[in-house]
């Protein structure tokens, strides 16, 4: 059980009711972030997760809360670590306590931060984001000549970013995100994707999805851009329809569902796509306050899991105070 | 009517019209979908052309229909560059430009008019069997095309811009797709004539559109309805003596009137 000394060449071990689930010999955060992968793909269980870990900063603290585990055993825990496990309300053993732990997450995660917040940061540290970085530099582009809707832009994103991106109407958000789609071409400037200035696949959400009279079913909208090698096609789709919580509607017309309705099936295209950038362009114009919610609490879950780097151009205040997501605000051509 | 259909010309025939229904829909659907009317109707002004030249310089038909249609697609194609596909200006000034030629052409090498006319009807009987191997790797072009790119096909006709940002080179795509259109009017002037294109290009995939839960749906029910047209309209036509292509436009007509609706769509 977990109170017990980790076996041979184990760093850590987790346990159901007293059954040894999952070991690693992995170092650093790696083996609590498999530990994560483990529960994902096997759980969920029912009965009560404990955890016996070599060591624990308060980086680790944040994943095995995360985790779930009930009660840990560690064997050298720092005392911010403790703190928080206490305030999470986890039962703690521990053979050795320090000031801290000599590691550079001790520093970068604060005792008041947020879980999803702490959380996103040492993903991100970790490099388990599946988004690419986004560099635009001096990024101008203007209609026939007219005057110049971006102005000598320059953003840069990390991988696994998440931004929201607010101005006037007019400003140039929507030619944004269209050129950084590809839909437009610059007069001048680079945007490059993971350093490279060729364009990846990437999710695309428009303002309005143009109605038609073409009959498509929800389980293709979102099989259409699913990739290539996907092996269990269905299981992706109802995944992805699911997270969305728009299973119910798998075998019904695309175009007569509702505004609210057809948001979330397109989020959906966009999860099974698994594309490392995501584009929404007023994804929750025209939605009732309901879907809304709904909608941002569904991009707030995909920014500290999967973590695309993601751009949302903007103007519903609710979606602004839903997700955590820092602001940029656009003018004069330029992000301020 | 079996010893009728073992005759070389009316088998050809009923191979050419089995072909033609089963696969003209499907570039029906694509007509129908990317709003390519205008282009379908430059087409057949360009094909008028086509017909006057082979008639003023006693050539072949439908290679010149072939060479026509890819000429009228090239150009609208090059004229609607950076338009966003909109083809409105291209097929006004085409359409206007072909016939007016084919009015010289016609005047200068003196054509008699009922020859002119009877560009407007075609005869599936008139096929000959180099024509029919034509006809039939056409067909199965379209048809293969279809099949082994449905997806790409379905996410252009779903939204063009998510196509494009998801990474498929939709031009190419388009581009494919318009040449089949354009082969597929110009062997379907040869044999059902310019005033009945439609019973096999839209009809069918209108047809289809009524019922079809899904774009599956929608390409099978299309390619089964043309076939039945096809395969109705020509029996009957042996049967009764009456001219194929305006039987199978009627056949047509007739599965269109007869097939419900599966509920009204939701205009958003």
């Amino acid at each position: 059980m977990y109170l017990d000394p980790l076996h041979a060449g184990s760093s850590l071990e987790l346990y159901c009711d007293d059954r040894l689930i999952f070991s690693s010999s992995g170092k650093w955060l790696h083996p609590l972030f498999e530990a994560e992968d483990f529960i994902r793909k096997n759980g969920p269980f029912s009965g009560r997760l404990t955890l016996h870990d070599s060591i624990s900063g308060l980086a680790a603290s944040v994943l095995t809360i995360r985790l779930g585990a009930a009660a840990v055993n560690i064997d050298m825990i720092s005392t911010l670590a403790l703190k928080r496990y206490e305030k999470f309300g986890v039962e703690v053993h521990y053979k050795t306590l320090v000031d801290r732990i000599k590691c550079i997450t001790e520093t970068m995660i604060t005792p008041d931060m947020d879980q999803d917040e702490a959380y996103r940061l040492l993903r991100k540290k970790a490099d388990l984001t599946s988004g690419l970085s986004l560099r635009i530099d001096n990024l101008s582009f203007s209609y026939s000549g007219e005057k110049k809707i971006t102005d000598s832009l320059n953003l840069y994103l990390e991988k696994g970013d998440a931004v929201i991106l607010e101005g006037d109407n007019g400003c140039g958000k929507t030619t944004l995100l269209r050129l950084i789609a590809g839909l437009e071409k610059p007069d001048s400037g680079t945007i490059e994707y993971d350093g490279s200035l060729q364009r990846p696949s990437m999710g695309y959400i428009r303002q309005f999805t143009r109605a038609q009279d073409f009959p498509f079913s929800v389980r293709e909208v979102v099989a259409l851009t699913l990739p290539k090698d996907t092996e269990d096609r269905q299981g992706e789709i109802e995944l992805a329809l699911r997270r969305c919580g728009v299973y119910h509607l798998v075998d019904r017309a695309f175009f007569s569902l509702s505004g609210g309705e057809m948001a979330k099936v397109n989020l959906a295209r966009c999860l099974a796509s698994k594309a490392r950038l995501l584009l929404f362009d007023e994804p929750v114009a025209s939605l009732d306050k309901a879907s809304r919610i709904a909608f941002a609490s569904i991009m707030a879950s995909l920014s500290v899991t999967e973590m695309p780097t993601m751009i949302i151009v903007n103007h519903d205040r609710l979606l602004t105070q839903a997700l955590p997501w820092p602001v940029r605000r656009m003018e004069g051509g330029r992000i301020a | 009517m079996l010893s009728l259909l073992l005759l070389p010309p009316i088998l050809r025939a009923f191979v050419t019209v089995i072909f033609a229904g089963l696969s003209f829909p499907l570039a029906g659907v694509m007509v129908v979908r990317m709003n390519l009317m205008q282009l379908r109707y430059t087409l057949m002004h360009g094909l008028l052309l086509g017909g006057a030249l082979s008639l003023a310089f006693n050539l072949p038909s439908l290679p010149v229909y072939v060479v026509m249609c890819l000429l009228t697609v090239v150009i609208m194609m090059s004229m609607a560059r950076g338009m966003d596909f909109n083809l409105g200006l291209p097929a006004a000034f085409l359409m206007v430009m072909s016939v007016a030629l084919a009015g010289i052409i016609t005047q200068v090498a003196d054509v008699p008019s009922k020859d002119t006319l009877e560009l407007l009807w075609g005869s599936p009987f008139t096929v000959r069997a180099g024509e029919l191997a034509l006809f039939i790797l056409i067909a199965l072009a379209i048809i293969a095309y279809s099949f082994l790119n449905f997806r790409q096909i379905s996410l252009i006709f779903f939204d063009r811009e998510v196509a494009r940002t998801s990474g498929m080179n939709v031009r190419r795509h388009e581009l494919i797709m318009v040449s089949l259109i354009a082969f597929a009017v110009a062997l379907s002037m040869r044999y059902v004539g310019a005033l009945l294109i439609d019973a096999l290009l839209i009809l069918p995939a209108v047809i289809a559109m009524k019922r079809a839960g899904s774009m599956k749906q929608l390409f099978l029910s299309a390619s089964l309805a043309g076939l039945a047209a096809a395969a109705a309209g020509f029996l009957l036509s042996l049967l009764l003596d009456l001219p194929p292509s305006s039987m199978i436009a009627l056949a047509s007509a007739v599965i269109y009137v007869f097939t419900p609706s599966k509920g009204k769509r939701k205009n958003i």
